[in-house]
């Protein structure tokens, strides 16, 4: 069992919110304060076509830290992990926001993984 | 009451910080005004002052000086749009010798969005920023499945608490204003340098509306979320340098109180221990900690930054009620110093003159493990309101605090290593009035973690006021408002110079 994709957001272990989800379906959530928590499950499919965005955001291309951009004041932090196609990624983008260009893929990617977890946890 | 208070005693060779000035006090009538203006700004300065005032001759100095107040509005009644060397954010900037005040305006023009979205018909949570993926997979766990009653559940709490009423968009304008004008004007005010009573108060006129203005300094998304929420995009001020009004900024409703602490943080111990080794963090920025290591965070993020600076560090036992209380007084004792020892004693130490150690027993404690615990308050402790700070960026300035390798939280946000100039750290060097250089340093200050607005962060504020009222310029005058104007004991000037209008008149 191998990640497929996750990422937690915040300044301080105390704030960090985030989801991950395995090659077996299974999906953690992160919420502030506590531990990961498991969910939904993902069908095949939908494991499938996360996998398929991890790899087309580059996110098993990024480099261990993005740097904010130098007009940008805040923004937050994100920690982006894989172990896609045998690799093992950690990636730490600051000012994980719109604003911050290089963060855009990754922000896309979590929006399209939110729709996946989304329809797993509707469906009941 | 069971307090006892033990200042550390251990010598340190750092020095403490100098005490910042008080405000001025002002008292009624003219012997309360030279008695406060005595005790604010000496003996010899209000001899001076006063013999200015006795001995008021239309020399050139004077003509001078009536000249620059007959000015006016500087550089104009409607102000000047600005931007600091810092090339960060923007603002309007007036002075007005007449009220003898410099005038920040800041327009903020706000795209309200709410932070999730529901479709009423299948209940899927949608997040409106990618920040909020995590909230909306909250909400939909909370109430799985397809069931109506789910669906209607998670419709209701989306619809509540992360969806923007009319009125909430109202209220949260009108609580920015207030926020802004109240902590960041009128805390310190400026004196020119050729005469020593021509001051300028700085007042702040924030103007936020809803919508985005071509002239507003800063365009801003506010995006909704329930109060005390801790996830989604985190507060950002993206600036244009060279263009006062072209600031962007992304933020939560709940940014107009804050939602984090870095400034207090916690340990429980097991009943009837003092032992560090076996104490956990319940701290809300690192819950979960074991003693020490939260400790080890703690050391190294709150080193000084200046041989003078560190914020005080207070330091207080409790304990359940469980048991005896003298025992307990004891016991809270023991907790408190075994914190305040291994502070003193590890890492990179924190200096024993800026720890204070109370043990207050079971003072308001009930029978729970909770009360079993240390609390750790650094500087004054009051959490840092969000928007202040960010507000800060708009004005100019730059982040303060620091997040070392080894700190509560590594490599976050924009902060600097301790010690090391901040952005606008060369403006506050050059404010006069004895101000230092800004550095970075963890501490209770507006830019770093706190929200004290000290002397330095008006560097911005001074640079603007400078630039509207040359040839003169300004420096440091001291916290609070400008003194009482010296009472007129002795009428009017008997000679105005020719060129010169009366006060008041713009």
């Amino acid at each position: 069992m191998s990640l497929v994709f996750g990422y937690s957001a915040g300044a301080s272990p105390g704030s960090r919110a985030g989801m991950r989800a395995y090659d077996d379906g299974r999906v953690e959530l992160l919420e502030p304060g506590a531990d990961w928590r498991e969910i939904a499950t993902l069908s095949a499919d939908e494991v499938d076509q996360l996998a398929e965005r991890t790899r087309a955001a580059g996110i098993l291309d990024l480099p261990e830290e993005v740097p904010r951009p130098a007009q940008m004041d805040g923004g937050g932090e994100c920690e982006l992990r894989s172990e896609l196609d045998g690799r093992s990624v950690r990636s730490v983008i600051h000012g994980w926001n719109e604003m911050n260009p290089p963060a855009r893929p990754s922000l896309e990617l979590v929006l399209a993984m939110s729709g996946l977890v989304s329809a797993a946890q509707t469906r009941g | 009451m069971h307090h006892e208070t033990t200042p550390e005693r251990a010598p340190d060779p750092e020095h403490e910080r100098p005490p910042e000035p008080a405000p001025p006090e002002h008292g009624a009538g003219p012997a309360a005004a030279v008695l406060g203006l005595q005790q604010s700004h000496g003996n010899a300065w209000v001899a001076r002052a006063m013999q200015r005032a006795l001995m008021r001759q239309p020399d050139a100095e004077q003509a001078a000086r009536q000249a620059f107040v007959a000015r006016g509005p500087m550089p104009a009644a409607a102000g000047v749009d600005f931007q600091s060397a810092t090339g960060r954010g923007g603002f309007n900037v007036r002075y007005d010798p007449a009220t003898s005040e410099e005038v920040i305006t800041l327009k903020v023009g706000i795209d309200f969005r709410d932070g999730l979205s529901v479709d009423p018909a299948t209940g899927v949570v949608t997040p409106n920023d990618p920040g909020f993926a995590a909230a909306a997979a909250s909400v939909t766990a909370r109430n799985p499945g397809g069931t109506p009653e789910a669906i209607a559940a998670r419709v209701t709490e989306v619809q509540t608490d992360w969806a923007w009423a009319a009125q909430q968009r109202t209220d949260w304008q009108n609580d920015y204003e207030a926020l802004i004008e109240g902590a960041w004007g009128g805390q310190h005010h400026f004196t020119a340098d050729r005469w020593d009573d021509v001051y300028a108060d700085v007042r702040i006129d924030v103007n936020v509306h809803a919508g985005l203005l071509a002239g507003d300094h800063c365009k801003a998304t506010v995006f909704k979320d329930p109060p005390g929420n801790r996830q989604g995009p985190g507060a950002a001020v993206t600036s244009t340098p060279g263009n006062s009004t072209a600031a962007t900024g992304s933020f939560r409703s709940s940014d107009i109180t804050g939602t984090g602490d870095y400034l207090n943080y916690s340990l429980q111990f097991d009943n009837n221990s003092a032992d560090l080794r076996t104490a956990t963090s319940t701290s809300l920025e690192a819950p979960g900690d074991a003693g020490p290591a939260h400790l080890d965070k703690l050391i190294v993020d709150f080193q000084r930054g200046t041989p003078t600076g560190g914020a005080p560090i207070r330091i207080t036992g409790h304990a359940s009620t469980t048991g005896d209380g003298d025992q307990n007084l004891r016991l809270s004792r023991r907790r408190a110093e075994a914190v305040a020892n291994y502070l003193r004693t590890h890492g990179d130490k924190i200096a024993g003159s800026r720890i204070t150690v109370e043990a207050v027993g079971t003072d308001g404690a009930a029978a729970d493990e909770r009360w079993r615990r240390v609390d750790i308050q650094i500087g004054d402790g009051r959490p840092q309101v969000t928007m202040a700070h960010e507000t800060g960026h708009m004005f100019g300035l730059r982040d303060e605090y620091a997040s070392p390798a080894g700190g509560i939280s590594p490599g976050a946000g924009t902060g600097g290593g301790i010690g090391t100039p901040v952005g606008h750290g060369a403006l506050a060097a050059a404010m006069g009035g004895g101000v230092q250089t800004a550095v970075f340093e963890n501490n209770d200050s507006i830019m770093s973690v706190g929200n004290v607005v000290r002397p330095q962060h008006y560097a911005t504020f001074l640079e603007a006021l400078n630039s509207v009222t040359t040839p003169e310029r300004f420096h440091y005058g001291g916290a609070g408002h400008s003194p009482t104007a010296i009472p007129d004991l002795i009428g009017p000037d008997v000679v105005r110079p020719p060129d010169a209008t009366p006060t008041g008149v713009a």
